[in-house]
C-alpha cells in the first residue's frame, strides 16, 4: 500500500523521510490490541516543500502517526526512514542531526511551555542544543531573526513569560521555535485549532511564507478539511487508523470517492447559508461508539450506506483510480 | 415590541469586578428575538457571548455582574425575577446548553432518573408519567429508549450531547440558549446532533439563541445572526445578507479569516488584537483595528444604527450623528 508513488523503486534520495507501513498497536482493555495506526505509507519529497495533510476524527490516529515520524513513539512495525536511514536504528548523533531537521509544533500554546522559562530561555535551549550560534550576540541574532520570521518583535516576545503572551503569540513562539535550527520538515499537530479565526488565518499564512522562504515542508495534522484544502499539497484522510484515501489534495477534494470521505464532506458547516444542509445525512451515530476488528473486513463496513457483502470478509486495498489520487474501497477494486 | 416578540434585550451591561476595575465584558447590547426563530451570536474568544448568556438566563455570578439594562422575556423582566419566581420560569420557558454540558451529566446517576428529576421538580407529573416520557424524549433524539438505564460513561459524546437536548427540550420551554453546544464534537456526530437539536427545537416551535465562534456553524442553522466585538452587537441582520453583503469591517474580516472548502479562496487574518476591556478605547472598539477608520471613530463610539428593516451595523460608514 503506497501512498503517493506506486512504482516502488525510487532511490531513498529523492525523499526527505519516508514512512512505510507504520503499524500501532496498543493494549486495550481485556488484554487484546488494537490498531492506531493500521499501515501507514507516505513520503515527504526532496524536490519541493510539500504540505502533506494527516486528516481524522478523534482516534483515527493521526497523532499517533505523528509522534512515530517524530521518533517520540516505536511504531508495532514499519519504518520511518531519514535520508534513507531508519530512525529507531540511528546513533546518537545522527538522532541529534534528525532532530535538528525534522521539527514539531503541537496544539496547545498554553502547556507546552515551562512557566518559569521567559521567551528567550525557551529559544536558548534549542540554540543551545543543536548548537546553533558560538556567541551570545550570535545567539540574539538567531532569535531575533526567528521571531522576526513569525511577525513578532522581540520588544513583544523576548523578556516574556508565557503567560505574558497571548494565545496567537504563544503559538508564533513555538513556530519561531522550531525555525531555529532551519528544519526541513516541521510536524505541526493541529497548530491552529485553538485560536481564533482571524490568528488561524494569519498563522496558517505565516506557515505557507515560511515553506516558500525556507523550503519548509510540514506533516500537517488536522481534523478540519476546510484549512487542509488550503494548506496542503496532498491529503491522507484517515479513519480507525487506516488510510482510506489519498492523494493530490485537489484531485481528492474535488473527486472524494470514499463513502467515509463523502460523508465527511458533506457533513462539514460551510460559512454560507445558501449551501445550507438540505437533506438529513446518512450515518447512524450511534456506531461511531462501536470499535470492531479490523483484521477482517474493511474497518467502515458497519456504517457505509454502500458496503457489500465482500466488504464484511475482505479489507479493501488501496488502489489508484486517478493520475494521483488512490481509495481503499470495494467499489472501486478491479 | 410586536406581539411576536418573545425576548427583548435593551442596553444590557454585564461587567466584572476586578481590582483594576470594572471589566466591560458586555457593554451596552440590545437585540430582540422572535417566536420560533433562532438568533447566532458570533465572535471570537473574550467578545463577551458567553457572558452574555448568562445575563440572559440570570445566572451571573461574581465577580461579573448585572450593571444596566433590561431582558424582558414574555413581557416580563428576567432580571428582576428573585427565587422561586425565577425558578419556576427556568427550563419549563427558558432552558440553557452551557458550554461543555455533556460532562455535567450526573455521573452516578442513570440518564432516565436525570430527566425524570427535571421534569418532576418544575412540573406536576407523577414518575411513571415522567419515566414514560423520558423514554419517548431520548427516542426523539435517535437514541434507543433503553438508554434510560445506562450510565453517562457508557455513552459517547455525541450520546451525551443528545440526551442534554432531550433535557434541555423536555418541558418544552420558549427559548433556548445554546452556547458552542457542538464545539468539542468531530464533524460528523457535530452534524448529526445539530440536525436532532434543530428538529427538536422546531417541533416544540422553540426560539433559540445560538452561541459560537464557529461562522460556518451559524451559516448552517441561524436565522439571524448577530456579530459581537469587545462587547458590543457590531452587526445583525438575517444571516443570508450578512453572508452575501457584510457591512461591518469585523464581520468582513471574520468572513475573510475563514476557508470555504470547494471554493480556494485566500484567507487573510485582521491585523491587530481586541481592546482590553478593562480600559476599551472611548471611541469604536474596533477603531485600532480597522482599515476604514477615520477620526471620528477614534472619539466617538457607534450605536447599532438601522440600515433597512431588520438590518442593522455599529459603524459611522454607513450614516449616524
Amino acid at each position: 500500500m503506497h501512498a503517493g508513488n506506486t512504482e516502488g523503486n525510487d532511490l531513498p534520495e529523492k525523499f526527505i523521510l519516508e514512512a512505510e507501513h507504520l503499524i500501532k498497536e496498543f493494549k486495550a482493555r481485556g488484554g487484546e490490541y488494537f490498531k492506531a495506526v493500521n499501515d501507514i505509507t507516505f513520503q515527504v519529497p526532496r524536490e519541493k516543500p510539500t504540505v502533506i495533510s494527516l486528516v481524522g476524527e478523534s482516534g483515527s490516529g493521526k497523532t499517533t502517526t505523528g509522534l512515530m515520524v517524530l521518533g517520540l513513539l516505536k511504531p508495532t512495525s514499519g519504518t520511518v526512514k531519514y535520508e534513507g536511514k531508519d530512525i529507531f536504528k540511528m546513533s546518537k548523533k545522527e538522532f541529534w542531526e534528525f532532530r535538528k531537521n525534522v521539527q514539531a509544533i503541537f496544539q496547545d500554546p498554553y502547556e507546552v511551555y515551562n512557566p518559569f522559562y521567559k521567551a528567550d530561555r525557551i529559544l536558548k535551549i534549542t540554540i543551545k542544543k543543536f548548537k546553533l550560534a558560538s556567541s551570545e550576540s550570535e545567539a540574539k541574532k538567531l532569535m531575533v531573526e526567528a521571531l522576526k520570521d513569525v511577525n513578532l518583535t522581540p520588544e513583544e516576545a523576548l523578556d516574556k513569560y508565557p503567560h505574558q503572551l497571548s494565545g496567537g503569540q504563544r503559538q508564533r513562539l513555538m513556530i519561531a521555535r522550531a525555525l531555529l535550527t532551519r528544519p526541513r520538515l516541521i510536524v505541526a499537530d493541529e497548530p491552529v485549532s485553538m485560536v481564533d479565526a482571524s490568528l488561524r488565518a494569519d498563522i496558517l499564512n505565516t506557515m505557507l511564507h515560511l515553506k516558500k522562504e525556507y523550503n519548509i515542508s510540514y506533516l500537517f495534522i488536522t481534523h478540519d478539511l476546510s484549512i487542509a484544502e488550503y494548506f496542503s499539497d496532498r491529503i491522507i484522510v484517515m479513519y480507525r487508523g487506516v488510510n482510506v484515501e489519498n492523494g493530490d489534495i485537489n484531485e481528492v477534494l474535488s473527486n472524494p470517492l470514499h463513502p467515509y470521505v463523502k460523508t465527511l464532506i458533506e457533513s462539514i458547516p460551510i460559512p454560507d447559508p445558501k449551501r445550507r444542509w438540505t437533506k438529513k445525512i446518512r450515518f447512524k451515530i450511534e456506531d461511531l461508539t462501536k470499535r470492531e476488528d479490523s483484521s477482517r473486513g474493511c474497518i467502515f463496513y458497519s456504517r457505509c450506506p454502500v458496503a457489500t457483502k465482500i466488504c464484511s470478509t475482505k479489507q479493501p486495498e488501496l488502489v489508484k483510480v486517478g493520475k494521483d489520487h488512490f481509495v481503499a474501497c470495494h467499489l472501486y477494486s478491479k | 415590541m410586536t406581539s411576536k416578540d418573545l425576548l427583548k434585550v435593551n442596553n444590557l451591561k454585564v461587567y466584572y469586578r476586578s481590582p483594576a476595575g470594572k471589566v466591560k465584558a458586555v457593554d451596552g447590547v440590545s437585540f430582540t428575538l422572535g417566536e420560533n426563530e433562532v438568533l447566532g451570536i458570533v465572535g471570537e474568544s473574550g467578545c463577551g457571548k458567553s457572558t452574555l448568556a448568562t445575563a440572559i438566563l440570570k445566572l451571573t455570578r461574581p465577580p461579573c455582574y448585572i450593571e444596566d439594562g433590561e431582558v424582558i422575556f414574555d413581557g416580563k423582566n428576567l432580571l428582576d425575577l428573585e427565587g422561586e419566581d425565577l425558578r419556576r420560569i427556568r427550563w419549563k420557558e427558558l432552558s440553557y446548553i452551557p458550554q461543555g454540558s455533556m460532562n455535567s451529566l450526573n455521573p452516578v446517576m442513570k440518564i432516565g432518573d436525570q430527566i425524570v428529576d427535571v421534569m418532576m421538580a418544575h412540573t406536576e407529573i407523577s414518575k411513571e408519567e415522567a419515566k414514560e416520557k423520558a423514554g419517548k424524549l431520548l427516542e426523539s433524539v435517535g437514541l434507543p429508549s433503553e438508554t434510560i438505564n445506562m450510565y453517562p460513561h457508557e455513552l459517547s459524546g455525541g450520546m451525551k450531547q443528545r440526551v442534554i437536548i432531550a433535557i434541555a427540550t423536555a418541558l418544552e420551554p420558549k427559548l433556548i440558549v445554546a452556547d458552542e453546544f457542538t464545539t468539542a464534537l468531530d464533524v460528523l456526530v457535530q452534524r448529526k446532533v445539530i440536525e436532532f437539536l434543530e428538529e427538536r427545537r422546531a417541533s416544540i416551535g422553540a426560539s433559540m439563541i445560538n452561541i459560537t465562534h464557529d461562522i460556518a456553524v451559524q451559516a448552517m442553522l441561524a436565522h439571524k445572526l448577530a456579530v459581537m466585538y469587545a462587547g458590543k452587537i457590531v452587526e445583525l441582520s438575517d444571516v443570508y445578507t450578512i453572508f452575501e453583503e457584510p457591512l461591518h469591517p469585523y464581520t468582513k474580516g471574520l468572513i475573510m479569516a475563514t476557508p470555504v472548502l470547494g471554493e480556494k479562496k485566500v484567507i487573510r487574518g485582521i491585523p491587530g488584537n481586541p481592546p482590553n476591556l478593562l480600559n476599551p478605547p472611548p471611541g469604536c472598539r474596533f477603531y485600532p483595528r480597522c482599515t476604514i477608520a477615520e477620526n471620528k471613530c477614534k472619539h466617538k463610539s457607534p450605536p447599532l444604527m438601522k440600515i433597512e428593516e431588520g438590518r442593522y451595523v455599529a459603524c459611522w460608514k454607513y450614516g449616524g450623528e
